[in-house]
């Protein structure tokens, strides 16, 4: 079910809404919620469902054992126990094909008969986010950063909350336990406001701008073969802007609908596209990813201790396997990869880098990102060399069909994006004249969503 | 709380709104007709639809305002939900045509239809049973309703009818899903009526009907691109007019088919016809591309059998017995005549013939089945 689906809107959002008010005391606003995030998993396949259950049990498990042992060794097989067995999961569902794949190619260059059928396993939504939650809380646990929940109830609340299930953000038990344990005690109204706010701007964002730019850019990538060099141009900028608008749409509706329970889920995006260098760009870009990569991934392989070449080394594994995450396929594990190099060479060279006027770093900086989203929306290696090319060898020609539209709603999504303020700078308190531009743009919305065709949010392939 | 007020008014208007007609927001009967399905066929029972502009599916598939090409329609069913004059289903009845939808004639008007025209030339009263796909759970039911005593059935398969959707809906039929059975237990006979209208009430949202119209209207390659074109072939004829063609119409017709499940679905359908007491005729009906493939004026693949599958069909049902015709000769020669004069036996902007294609096929089972052997007067 989509945050910009009529069932959503019409049914499941009230529903959940107004049974989750009456209820009174914490245990039954947990079972709801955690009840309530099932029912909206099930929409695009109820058997994965297990596989949810099954990664929430393991977990409170391992975090109930945290509570109970201090014996290091029974602490550390509940820690690793856990881990292995939300990956492992994860790895068959999400990476079996792949490796299957790649170790065929490999043998077929090594001249070996490594012929394996595809296991064809469609990827269970959202795995990617909640198996780092149960991570995230496991290894907190095991670190004493949080106390483990004895409530199963209330793990299971964290884990399965629909606002953030499939698409993140990957919010920390520590992030919103306090909210959690006064789930009972939160005034209906303190945050109503507030929550629509955000929820409007949220689909705002996702329907207006993301889902109008990939009506366009869409079927002239589809062709890319045969796109001029502006063509080309426009194209990537715009999924630069959609993938923005897109992505940040969803965690800002995800945080208005948390708000609604009284639930503060934290900010994901920090208007990434006003970064200064590389290392800000992924401070404000995805947030809840890249301080999840940092402080269980780049720290744990050693982080910024050590000479230059082990940072180097310590931020290319990250970013790479970062990349890995977002899916399984080579084009990702090569953005990933490309963003550690250019991480380590902010590391090194970042000193002279600070120095330069601060519109050229900014600009710089949004144009080699850019050139990595290049990777990102390919479907493969041999894609992204054409669009390459096609961005720096001129060819003529201006073909896309709507292109006028295209670039128009590119300067707006382009001033958004670099000039204005993010969702959470805003006070969310709006005078009459701004709650009626809202409540049309809303109603645009709502148009569109009964008139296009629904388009799911493009985190949720990851 | 302007938010959610403005979801509930959407809510509400949209309630509101699935009571209220959608007549005027059509640009085919069909999409109205079809709305509150009469059980056992797929029209609203004693409806009647007119309108002076209306466009064929293909036009509207693939958003293309400039192929369109406007005709006047009018539609009306009896009280089985079949499109006939009303005095039909109360008179006595020997022949029912049973088919898909260039039976039942999708955008063509009343007195177009295949069976009003063969009526009208052979004197014989034909009762348009077209539109639902269990041809023999239909034949079995009008037996009943109609009270035909022997007779004939003339079965009518179109090129591009799916033999697996045909033989799923014979399997199914008569057989209520779970939402008729717990409406019937609760409510009685009225249960029937009330699927019907709940069923109408659901699945049609005129609120929805406008946005997608608004939506199209705007996906015309300069705000949005229209992505729908694609959906649809486009060549040109001869003559230079524009025409739209199915995709799978084309690709299959550039591949080689087996016609194998469809001659042995029409042995069983022509037997469980013999089996009520009604003699089968089976007409073949080819699909648009098959008629203008030849009449094209740029070079297309090869087809992808020397001979044609429906020809090869109408043999292999001849060998078991079966009377059959197949209409793909007669209405390439007579496609290839009318396109001189400007004419055209299919809409150029839907899937399905005209007026004038329906003639040729009326004639053509006129002179085979009621002139030579005078069966049925």
């Amino acid at each position: 079910m989509l945050f910009n689906s009529l069932p959503f809107l019409y049914v499941f959002l009230p529903i959940t809404y107004l049974v989750f008010w009456r209820l009174r005391t914490p245990r039954q606003r947990y079972v709801w919620l955690a009840t309530t995030g099932y029912v909206f998993y099930s929409f695009w396949n109820y058997k994965f469902c297990a596989l949810l259950a099954f990664s929430t049990i393991v977990s409170y498990l391992a975090g109930r054992g945290l509570l109970r042992w201090s014996d290091p060794v029974r602490r550390r097989w509940c820690l690793v126990g856990s881990v292995v067995a939300d990956l492992a999961v994860l790895g068959f569902f999400k990476y079996a094909d792949f490796g299957l794949n790649t170790v065929a190619v490999l043998g077929q260059w090594a001249g070996l008969n490594t012929h394996f059928s595809p296991l064809n396993i469609v990827l269970p939504i959202g795995i990617s986010f909640y198996t780092f939650h149960s991570i995230s809380y496991i290894v907190d646990a095991y670190k004493g950063t949080i106390k483990p929940t004895r409530n199963f109830w209330e793990y299971a609340t964290y884990v399965s909350l629909f606002s953030q299930l499939v698409a993140g953000p990957i919010v920390r038990f520590r992030e919103i336990e306090d909210d959690l344990e006064r789930i009972d005690k939160t005034d209906r109204h303190t945050y109503l406001n507030r929550g629509w706010s955000f929820f409007a701007i949220g689909m705002i964002e996702k329907v207006l701008i993301a889902d109008t730019i990939a009506a366009i850019i869409n079927p002239a990538l589809a062709h890319y073969a045969q796109l001029s060099t502006i063509d080309t141009w426009l194209c990537i900028l715009g999924y630069t802007y959609q993938l923005y608008f897109d992505f940040c749409g969803y965690s800002d509706m995800a945080v208005g609908l948390g708000y609604l329970f009284g639930i503060r889920i934290p900010q994901n995006f920090k208007s990434p596209y006003q970064a200064l260098n590389i290392a800000d760009f992924w401070r404000r870009w995805h947030m809840s990813l890249s301080s999840w990569l940092r402080d269980y991934l780049f720290q744990p392989l050693g982080g910024m201790f050590g000479g230059r070449w082990k940072q180097a080394r310590n931020l290319i594994i990250t970013m790479a396997l970062g990349g890995l995450w977002h899916g399984a396929a080579w084009t990702f594990v090569i953005w990933g990869l490309y963003h550690g190099l250019l991480m380590a060479a902010y590391g090194v060279a970042g000193r002279k880098w600070d120095r330069l006027p601060r519109p050229v770093r900014v600009f710089g900086t949004f144009a080699l990102v850019l050139c990595g989203w290049v990777v990102f929306r390919s479907d493969t290696m041999h894609m992204a060399t054409v669009i390459f090319t096609k961005m720096f060898v001129f060819q003529g020609g201006f073909t896309v069909a709507a292109g006028g539209s295209l670039i128009a709603v590119l300067m707006g999504a382009g001033a958004l994006a670099h000039y204005g303020p993010n969702s959470f700078e805003l006070k969310h308190e709006w005078g009459p004249g701004a709650t009626l531009v809202i409540a049309v743009l809303f109603m645009l919305c709502m148009g569109a969503i009964y008139g296009a065709k629904p388009s799911p949010f493009l985190y949720f392939q990851f | 709380m302007v938010l959610p007020l403005l979801i509930a008014v959407c809510l509400v208007g949209d309630l509101v709104a699935r009571s209220l007609p959608i007549d005027p927001l059509c640009f085919q009967a069909w999409e109205c007709v079809t709305r509150y399905q009469e059980p056992g066929s797929i029209f609203e029972a004693n409806r009647q639809f007119r309108s002076d502009r209306t466009h064929g599916n293909m036009s509207n598939m693939g958003n293309l305002t400039s192929d369109r090409v406007y005709r006047p329609q009018v539609f009306s069913t009896d009280r089985f939900g079949f499109r006939n004059a009303s005095h039909l289903a109360s008179s006595s009845v020997r022949t029912v045509m049973v088919g898909d939808s260039f039976v039942a004639g999708y955008g063509i008007s009343d007195d177009e239809t295949l069976p009003v025209q063969l009526s009208a030339l052979a004197h014989v009263p034909v009762y348009n049973a077209g539109g639902p796909y269990a041809y023999a759970d239909t034949v079995r039911r009008l037996k009943t309703t109609l009270g035909i005593q022997g007779g004939s059935a003339i079965i009518v398969w179109s090129e591009s009818e799916p033999i697996a959707l045909l033989q799923a809906a014979e399997a199914q039929a008569g057989q209520p899903n779970w939402q008729a059975r717990v409406l019937t237990s609760v409510l009685g006979d009225k249960g029937r009526e009330v699927r019907t209208w709940l069923r109408g009430w659901w699945f049609t949202s005129p609120v929805k009907v406008v946005a997608q119209k608004a939506f199209l209207a705007v996906s015309n390659d300069h705000v949005l691109p229209n992505v729908y074109a694609q959906l649809v072939v486009e060549r040109r004829l001869t003559n230079g007019a524009p025409i739209l063609f199915l995709p799978t119409d084309v690709d299959a017709f550039h591949q080689h088919r087996d016609v194998t499940p469809a001659a042995e679905y029409l042995r069983w359908l022509s037997a469980a016809m013999l089996a009520e007491g009604v003699r089968p005729l089976v007409v073949l009906v080819p699909h648009k591309y098959s008629v203008y493939y030849a009449m094209l004026n740029a070079a297309q693949p090869p087809p992808g059998d020397a001979v044609h599958p429906l020809a090869t069909l109408e043999s292999a049902l001849r060998e078991q017995g079966l009377d059959a015709l197949d209409l793909t000769p007669l209405l390439q020669d007579r496609a290839r005549a009318a396109i001189a004069r400007g004419e055209y036996l299919y809409w150029r902007d839907d899937t399905h013939w005209n007026g004038l294609g329906v003639r040729v096929a009326a004639e053509a089972i006129q002179q085979r089945w009621f002139a030579d052997r005078g069966t049925e007067r």
